[in-house]
């Protein structure tokens, strides 16, 4: 950016600020004003206009620094714009797309070729964009079985706060960077500590350079808060076109739409529900349908797999920002605050979660065996509730309550610990086939640990599991599994 | 605001001027009964007979002081309402200069409007105008540098 010089007497256009409403500036002037251009004011800081009438300018501050009354403004004739480019790999930016850390063990790369790219771009359109193929796998078998997220998919994630969302979603980015997949975080108006805290579990990903964290503080200015998921989508679609596959974390859009609630109601805009402005489902929905899977010239097909996260509060999701998110994206994931207490991890309620598009992306053999999965554990947490009444359970019953306990503990995991998907698939099959028995049932995380630690660490397991999951349907993955039953149990018993 | 002590307003610097004065007058309410002489002190005779005159056409000459104080403050800030002309030149008037610059924008723009002159030497000659948002840049600094 120039100086208040360089644009007053480039443009020759000026305003006077007439009234403050921090961030909030009312200034008189700037006949031929846009909106979303920049102005800047004569002590150097930024403004972004946000509405205007005849003679008055509404322009949201960017900086925290105030300006005072009669203070001027000139137009800048730009919109707000991210120079980006592959030397923003493995950094932590700040909403304007300056770097604002440099990430432990990561060796800052030449800029290379930057592109200046508006932070506001048209959404793309249908002719542009072509069906999802491909699952995301972020190791939790709750989410790869039973929930699966494909990539080009939106989704959002809610609960109520502490109740692990942004834990999970940590420790999915890892394992999505690890596959090569561009992670890009946006934490939205978080605290320091937290940003401290995602930057660390984030490092090795960043190490990589295949991360990217867009932060803003609680402390930034609100309209620099209100700009960090726009940035980050920016970001996201400038690697798309490179050909690259993107999974953009927004934590959270609750923030971002109380600081846009605060921003519309201090430039007088009318209240709508929950106080929120009338155009907040539109500020969300034109951000997120940015999202999803594009036709690359190249490489087929790139994508943006976007995942918001909403905080709710004792897990109602009616409130406004959370139904609008449900009802833009392709499924929800909810984060059960009664389950995360039962130390439960992830927390996820995968009754109440849904995923619209991405059971499309699973091999038909997986589809069929986690269907009937689905289905076993509805009806368990549904019998689970009656059985301590102690009646006398017919062979049936026990036998569901077995494996759907099962079940429970096969998709109970640490946060840390990622199982590669043909490990997931086979212990699921485990399970169906009834091989474990109820003394063992404790044993399970145990021995899916184990079966996963040999698929790393032995050519032979990887492709005896990869040679089961390719089978076309489950009669025939059934039968796999039961012709090297001896060897998996073996297996699943032995620390490797 | 109709007011006719603002219409005999021709510069920034009378207006920042008269502001003073008028908060002066303001704060003097609270201070003393005698109204007139608080006038006498603040304003000179033909400020005090048109402030006198708005009060009366106001019907607040001789009500309350929160009414005064009401009306005090409208003025103040029709006053700071005033758009402003800026002139920028690279010489100091003189009065002669200044009073034909009045009159020649008096008669020329239709709002009233307060005459700013700034006085700088870098822009050699000619004159840069600031006036309703826009900047008219006709100094000799600009055409030697194009």
């Amino acid at each position: 950016m120039k100086n208040f010089e360089h644009y007053l007497s480039t443009i020759g256009e000026y305003g006077v600020v007439e009234e403050i409403h921090h961030p909030i500036v009312i200034i008189n002037g700037l006949p031929e004003v846009s909106l979303n251009e920049l102005v800047m004011f004569d002590n150097g800081n930024l403004g972004q206009v946000v509405s205007f009438s005849q003679n008055k300018v509404q322009a949201l501050l960017l900086s925290p620094q105030p300006v005072n009354i009669k203070s001027q403004a000139v137009r800048t004739n730009k919109i707000i714009s991210i120079s980006v480019g592959r030397h923003l790999l493995g950094q932590v930016i700040d909403p304007q797309g300056n770097i604002i850390g440099q990430a432990a063990g990561n060796a800052k790369t030449s800029p290379g070729q930057t592109e200046e790219l508006s932070v506001e771009r048209a959404i793309p359109v249908i002719s542009q964009r072509t069906q999802i193929t491909r699952q995301v796998i972020t190791g939790f078998p709750v989410i790869d079985l039973l929930l699966p997220i494909s990539h080009g998919q939106r989704a959002v994630l809610i609960g109520d706060q502490q109740t692990g969302k942004t834990s999970f979603l940590l420790s999915a980015a890892e394992a999505i960077a690890a596959s090569g997949t561009l992670v890009i975080y946006a934490a939205i108006g978080k605290h320091w500590n937290d940003l401290s805290d995602i930057t660390s579990s984030l490092q090795n990903a960043l190490a990589q350079q295949g991360a990217i964290i867009v932060a803003s503080s609680s402390h930034d200015a609100p309209g620099l808060i209100n700009l960090t998921p726009f940035t980050a989508m920016t970001l996201a679609e400038f690697f798309r076109d490179q050909g690259q596959d993107v999974f953009l974390i927004l934590d959270d859009l609750s923030t971002h739409a109380k600081v846009y609630r605060e921003i519309s109601l201090l430039g007088r805009r009318f209240p709508g529900r929950e106080s929120y402005p009338g155009d907040m489902f539109h500020v969300h929905a034109r951000l997120l349908e940015r999202a999803g899977c594009f036709i690359h010239p190249e490489k087929g097909q790139a994508t943006i797999t976007c995942l918001a996260v909403a905080d709710t509060i004792r897990t109602l999701f009616t409130p406004i920002i959370v139904s609008n998110l449900i009802s833009i994206t392709d499924g929800h994931l909810l984060f059960d605050a009664s389950i995360a207490n039962h130390g439960r991890f992830p927390a996820i309620d995968f009754t109440l979660s849904i995923t619209r598009v991405g059971k499309k992306t699973q091999a038909k053999a997986v589809r069929q065996l986690t269907n009937k999965i689905s289905v076993l554990l509805s009806s368990y947490l549904k019998t689970e509730r009656y059985s301590h009444l102690g009646a006398e359970l017919s062979p049936e019953v026990r036998d569901l309550l077995l494996v759907g306990e099962q079940y429970i503990q096969f998709i109970s995991q640490e946060a840390a610990n990622h199982i590669p998907m043909p490990v997931q698939i086979t212990f699921a099959g485990i399970i169906w086939q009834r091989w474990v028995n109820e003394q063992s049932t404790t044993l399970i995380p145990q021995w899916r640990d184990n079966l996963a630690a040999h698929y790393l660490n032995n050519p032979h397991v990887r492709s005896l599991l990869d040679d089961i999951v390719s089978a076309p349907d489950l009669d025939t993955l059934l039968k796999k599994l039961d012709s090297s039953r001896e060897e998996l149990r073996t297996l699943c018993r032995t620390n490797p | 605001m109709d007011s006719q002590l603002i219409q005999t307003i021709r510069t920034k610097i009378e207006a920042k001027d008269l502001i003073t004065r008028l908060i002066e007058i303001k704060d003097g309410l609270n201070r003393t009964t005698d109204f007139d002489e608080l006038l006498d002190h603040n304003l000179n005779a033909d400020q005090k007979k048109l402030l006198v005159a708005d009060l009366d056409s106001h019907h607040v000459l001789n009500a309350n002081r929160p009414s005064l104080n009401i009306l005090i403050d409208e003025i103040l800030l029709a006053l700071e309402k005033l758009p402003v002309f800026t002139l920028e030149i690279a010489f100091h008037p003189n009065l002669k200069f200044t009073r034909q610059l009045i009159g020649k924008l008096s008669s020329s723009l239709r709002e009233q409007a307060l005459l700013d002159i700034k006085v700088n030497a870098d822009i050699i000659g000619g004159a840069v105008i600031q006036f309703q948002g826009r900047r008219f840049d006709y100094s000799l600094v600009k055409k030697f540098d194009s």
